[in-house]
């Protein structure tokens, strides 16, 4: 008789499976829809992208663009708010506030290991009750948005399309769908979900060339102009009692001065930043790793140089997980690493692009 | 019988202590609770009747040893199963069941809690079902069928509805990655990759105003084996 339980409840699994796949099936041709033809429902021009369907002014970029920081620096909210990538899904608890130039938001995760991540303008502190640590770190690319999309030397607008994709509801708001498609095989496309009154980003899609979906993340619930007091989440931030704490030392330096050049630039990326990294634990290397940042305004990409060792690295190696994909190979007495959520052919142009000269 | 004392349905009871599974309290319990219904006892007496069956069938087959009338016959099995249903089999069944006797200490023994110390005879013989692989290929096309079924909800060929979206954005492939499969889904080996990440996400510059690169951040530490 085992084998008869068994089977019946194999085969009642079956068929929930199965009809979870025709229902999801069905959904799925709905909503892959959404880009090329839009429901009556959505036929409304949305409100934070100026005009109506179709594409855009690509002056429009940086003003959408602004609309969207401002919004998301100035609004007070609590959400809900889920990560998927590389088939993972990553869940937080986020409270945010702004007052005057004061911004703070606090993220608690809910999956995986407990963290508690606080930040003030550009000081992250992260707690992580498990090991009874707190790391403190700066967070430069935050207070130089606008800086990002106000630079002459790389404009969105030349590397990418705006349009307009209809009207959608996320986490119970009326929200505008934009898509940022490149114009060159060198970064993703992006689609963005906006509510419509302030313009705080509600949900965000990577896509590839093909418009499959790499990665998103979308608040699944969403309380606007929440009360919270900015005094409670200070306190909160302050309390490290307990908490062995970390400070990495981060260096700010320039790639010329450690010795390194990209012979040929990637075509809309712009370096943004270089810092020395401190050594590993354990690491014998008296040469701190190298980490250099470029972006083309909405990717990122880091070139990570460290001092080759046999012992760790053999080969080289690339990896993806989401959208963000990465490549390592021995550069002379060096190890490369270069990450970014952008192709692998990206990724390449960096790596190949590299050069010693010291 | 419609509020048993185990959390555990009369069916499924009867039929583990048919298999022996219950220990002595249980039977107790199960056998007190059940003792009056008729519909169970029916259904005990039906696994008996099914349970000779089968092993007299399974009998029949060894006592041939022709090895290739075994073989034929497990061919001929496998060629019905997939047709969903085994009509001589049926036919064999309803035969042997026309002349089947009903031992009343089986019905005793599912009577009076006292007598559960005859469950153990049954577990002594192998399962009825054990010599044939009607059941095992059963259950073997069910597995199949949920593992495909369960595949294809988790596979990317689905795009499209957000909610769903949020579970499955799958990697691409690349030729010589790092990352493995795991319960949590795709898994960081390299540990030093995994702060290059970290530290990639945290420095990154992107207009994108969203908090996902603290919970990014978040994500990829959270991967199993991951190393601070």
């Amino acid at each position: 008789m085992n084998f008869m339980r068994f089977g019946a409840v194999a085969l009642i699994l079956w068929a929930q499976a199965a009809m979870n796949s025709g229902v999801a099936q069905t959904a799925g041709y709905a909503g892959s829809n959404t880009s090329q033809s839009t429901p009556p429902a959505q036929a409304a021009a949305p409100s934070a992208v100026a005009g109506a369907a179709g594409v855009l002014d690509p002056k429009s970029i940086n003003d959408w663009l602004m609309r969207m920081h401002e919004s998301s620096k100035k609004r007070a909210y609590i959400g809900t708010y889920v990560v998927s990538s590389g088939g993972a899904m990553s869940t937080a608890k986020i409270w945010h506030l702004c007052e005057g130039n004061q911004q703070i938001e606090r993220v608690e995760t809910l999956t995986g290991a407990p963290r508690s991540i606080f930040r003030h303008n550009d000081k992250v502190v992260t707690f992580m009750p498990e090991q009874k640590v707190v790391r403190t770190e700066k967070r430069e690319a935050v207070a130089a948005f606008p800086q990002l999309i106000q630079s002459t030397d790389s404009r969105i607008a030349d590397f990418y399309t705006l349009k307009a994709d209809g009207v959608e509801r996320i986490a119970g708001l009326e929200s505008d769908v934009v898509l940022l498609l490149p114009k060159d095989n060198l970064r993703y496309g992006y689609r963005v979900w906006t509510e419509q009154k302030k313009g705080l980003v509600v949900k965000l899609q990577t896509l590839d060339a093909n418009g499959q979906i790499l990665e998103q993340a979308a608040f699944s619930e969403l309380q606007l102009d929440a009360p919270i007091r900015v005094d409670k989440l200070m306190q909160m931030m302050a309390k490290v009692e307990g908490y062995r704490a970390e400070q990495p030392a981060l260096v700010k330096t320039t790639a010329i001065a450690e010795g390194w050049v990209l012979k040929a630039p990637v075509a809309g990326f712009k370096a943004m930043n270089c810092y020395k990294r401190p050594l590993a634990a354990g690491s014998t290397s008296t040469d701190e790793p190298m980490q250099w940042i470029f972006s083309d305004g909405l990717a990122s990409v880091s070139l990570f140089v460290e001092p080759f060792d046999r012992q760790r690295y053999d080969k080289e190696t690339s990896m993806v997980v989401g959208a963000t994909q990465s490549i390592s190979k021995q550069l002379g007495t060096y190890w490369l690493t270069v990450i970014g959520e952008v192709p692998a052919l990206t990724l390449r142009q960096f790596a190949n692009g590299l050069e010693r000269k010291k | 019988m419609n509020t048993p004392l185990l959390p555990i349905p009369a069916e499924e009871l009867l039929s583990a202590l048919m298999d022996g599974e219950l220990n002595a309290a249980q039977c107790a319990l199960a056998l007190r609770e059940e003792a009056g219904g008729h519909l169970v006892a029916g259904q005990w007496r039906a696994y008996h009747v099914i349970g000779r069956a089968l092993r007299l069938n399974s009998d029949l087959n060894e006592a041939t040893g022709a090895k290739e009338a075994k073989e034929s016959r497990v061919a001929q099995h496998r060629h019905q199963a997939d047709q969903g249903f085994n009509q001589d089999f049926a036919q064999r069944l309803i035969q042997r069941l026309a002349h089947e006797k009903i031992a009343p200490a089986e019905r005793v023994g599912y009577a009076l809690p006292s007598q559960v110390t005859a469950v153990p005879d049954f577990n002594s013989k192998p399962a009825a079902n054990d010599a044939t692989v009607r059941w095992k290929m059963l259950a073997g096309v069910a597995c199949m069928g949920t593992v495909a079924a369960l595949a294809w909800n988790m596979s990317g060929f689905n795009a499209g509805d957000s909610a769903r979206q949020l579970s499955q954005s799958l990697p691409a492939s690349a030729q010589g990655q790092v990352v493995v499969a795991s319960p949590q889904g795709p898994m960081l080996r390299d540990t030093r990759l995994q702060e290059l990440l970290a530290a990639h996400k945290q420095m990154g510059a992107t207009s994108l105003p969203v908090p996902s690169g603290f919970l990014r951040n978040a994500n990829f530490e959270n991967q199993p084996g991951a190393q601070r």
